[in-house]
């Protein structure tokens, strides 16, 4: 074992001694008295979580240069808060402070919208939401302390290939049909911007919306089973390059199953893009990404998993300017020494582009 | 005087502890609402919707108001096994992430015990709660797969 490993396992080993401390005094496991549906002239009450982590990354092989080697790092700060404003109104928002490469801040409003539940068949949400694509982007997202694992699948990375959030307006329930529960969800909004990194919060680029459709069965004779599939098409504006001149279009479909039951947690999303450029030639390109996780809960505290991530991007992708293609395999454990903290350790060994990729990844990830 | 005998001494002293320890056996949970509620029989398929508020409406479309039970209490241990299925860190955990999809605005209302409980629904017409069967008071109290609290195959007996 090389000195930079021993160095990193020792870092970790203090880590753990921080659950300890806090264990021994008796921190407090979180809330139970809540829910005062409000009256007609109390003001709304403003409930209050937050979520972070705390990382460090250790590099064995890298593809690409373009990422901090060796370091400590700060995850995302997420400041989540809910109010119920009547008995069917409800809003969410989520503020998030975010680091980038050049170790900068940024602040960003995730999420900020209102939800009129109307019945358990339909609600209707105003706002910027997460997208309605596959299950982890509308279950973890921001959240690291609710993810098993520490690093986010491939094809969920923030300014990743997939447009994980949508501002405009969703239609979503549930209904019982006999034997399975049926969820559904219909979404149009502004969609996407002119680079990966957009987010059309106050502005579309162009009139054309786009249109999000996901649905899922659970049936009762599994309990725990989710199967659903989605779909989302959009007109991707023209960008400020001169590859970029002529609008895009984006069709999306994919696949999802989950088995979440006792000790055992298995998930399973699978992607397909197509672009097709709106000029005369009318290229087309295709892109595909996938994971596939399981996780098994040992003695409440430990959950050891791993999850297999694929990724291919077709190149001369104008709008997906990240070609390549990704095989990935990460191995960890998680240990919650108590309610609101997991300590995660994962590592990862991979194909990138032809190139080796292995990286050791510690975290601690926590809510408060 | 006369001196006990061991065999008196140790019942003396082990009844109070079995009895301790096994509290919640031959507890019956009884699922309740308001007597204004037309509701008179729920599957456990559908109490465990409800519980986990993934049901949020009544048939008749009322909102439906959860009550529960705090930690610790015999009969909040019998719902945790036998509706829930998870343990209490685990159930704060599963609020937290209904709050975080945004399916609901907060951990749902919580009282201190059963005669609380009561008390509540019995003033609120769309509230639903559980208490000790025994202890069910200007209530209705609610069939779960067809059957009463102390019938044989009751879903929420804790034995």
């Amino acid at each position: 074992m090389g000195m930079r490993m021993r160095a990193a396992l020792i870092v970790f080993s203090a880590v753990l001694l921080v659950p300890s401390l806090a264990t021994a005094q008796g921190a407090p496991e979180g809330d139970e008295a809540e829910a005062v549906t409000p009256s007609g002239s109390a003001p709304p009450r403003l409930v209050i979580k937050g979520f972070g982590d705390v990382n460090f990354r250790l590099f064995r092989e890298k593809a690409t240069n373009d990422d901090t080697r060796n370091s400590f790092f700060l995850g995302q700060i997420d400041l989540f808060l809910t109010s119920q404003l009547a008995e069917r109104v409800s809003v969410l928002a989520e503020l998030v402070a975010k680091f980038r490469t050049n170790n900068d801040p940024f602040y960003d409003v995730d999420r900020i919208h209102i939800t009129y539940h109307l019945s358990d068949t339909a609600n209707i949400r105003l706002g910027k939401m997460h997208a309605a694509l596959g299950y982890w982007n509308q279950t973890y997202h921001h959240g690291a302390w609710f993810q098993t694992t520490a690093a986010r699948p491939e094809i969920y990375l923030f300014n990743g290939i997939l447009p994980i959030h949508l501002i405009g307006i969703e239609l979503y329930g549930t209904k019982a049909l006999g034997p399975v529960d049926i969820d559904y969800t219909v979404s149009a909004g502004n969609g996407r911007g002119k680079t990966l990194a957009d987010t059309t919060n106050v502005s579309d680029f162009n009139n054309a919306k786009a249109v999000n459709v996901l649905a899922s069965i659970a049936p009762a004779a599994i309990p725990g089973f989710k199967i659903g599939g989605d779909l989302w098409l959009d007109t991707i504006p023209p960008g400020d390059t001169a590859s970029r001149v002529d609008s895009i279009r984006e069709r999306l479909w994919g696949v999802h199953a989950v088995y979440l039951n006792g000790p055992v947690e298995l998930l399973a999303e699978y992607f397909e893009m197509n672009h097709v450029v709106k000029s005369a030639a009318r290229p087309s390109y295709d892109a595909q990404g996938a994971y596939a996780q399981a996780a098994y809960q040992i003695a409440t505290e430990w959950k050891p998993y791993y999850r297999f991530d694929y990724q291919n991007v077709e190149s001369g992708n104008p709008y997906l300017t990240a070609p390549g293609r990704l095989q990935r395999h990460t191995l960890g454990v998680r240990w919650d020494p108590f309610t609101w903290n997991g300590l995660k350790l994962e590592l990862s060994a991979g194909r990138r582009d032809g190139h080796n990729e292995r990286a050791l990844l510690a975290q601690t990830a926590f809510t408060f | 005087m006369k001196i006990p005998n061991r065999s008196a001494v140790l019942f003396a002293l082990l009844v109070p502890l079995a009895s301790a320890s096994n509290a919640a056996i031959g507890l019956d949970v009884a699922i309740i609402v308001n007597t204004a509620n037309p509701t008179t029989s729920i599957s456990s398929r559908e109490l465990e919707k409800i519980l986990k508020q993934d049901k949020q409406n009544w048939e008749d479309g009322k909102k439906i108001l959860l009550v529960l039970q705090e930690t610790g209490t015999a009969e909040k241990e019998v719902v945790l096994n036998k509706v829930y299925k998870m343990q209490e860190a685990e159930l704060k955990k599963f609020w937290l992430s209904k709050m975080f999809r945004g399916e609901i605005a907060s951990f749902p209302k919580t009282l201190s015990s059963s005669g609380s409980v009561s008390q509540f629904v019995g003033k609120v017409p769309n509230a639903i709660g559980f208490v000790d069967a025994s202890l069910v008071s200007g209530v209705k109290v609610v069939k779960v797969d067809g059957k009463l609290p102390g019938e044989a195959g009751y879903p929420l007996a804790s034995k």
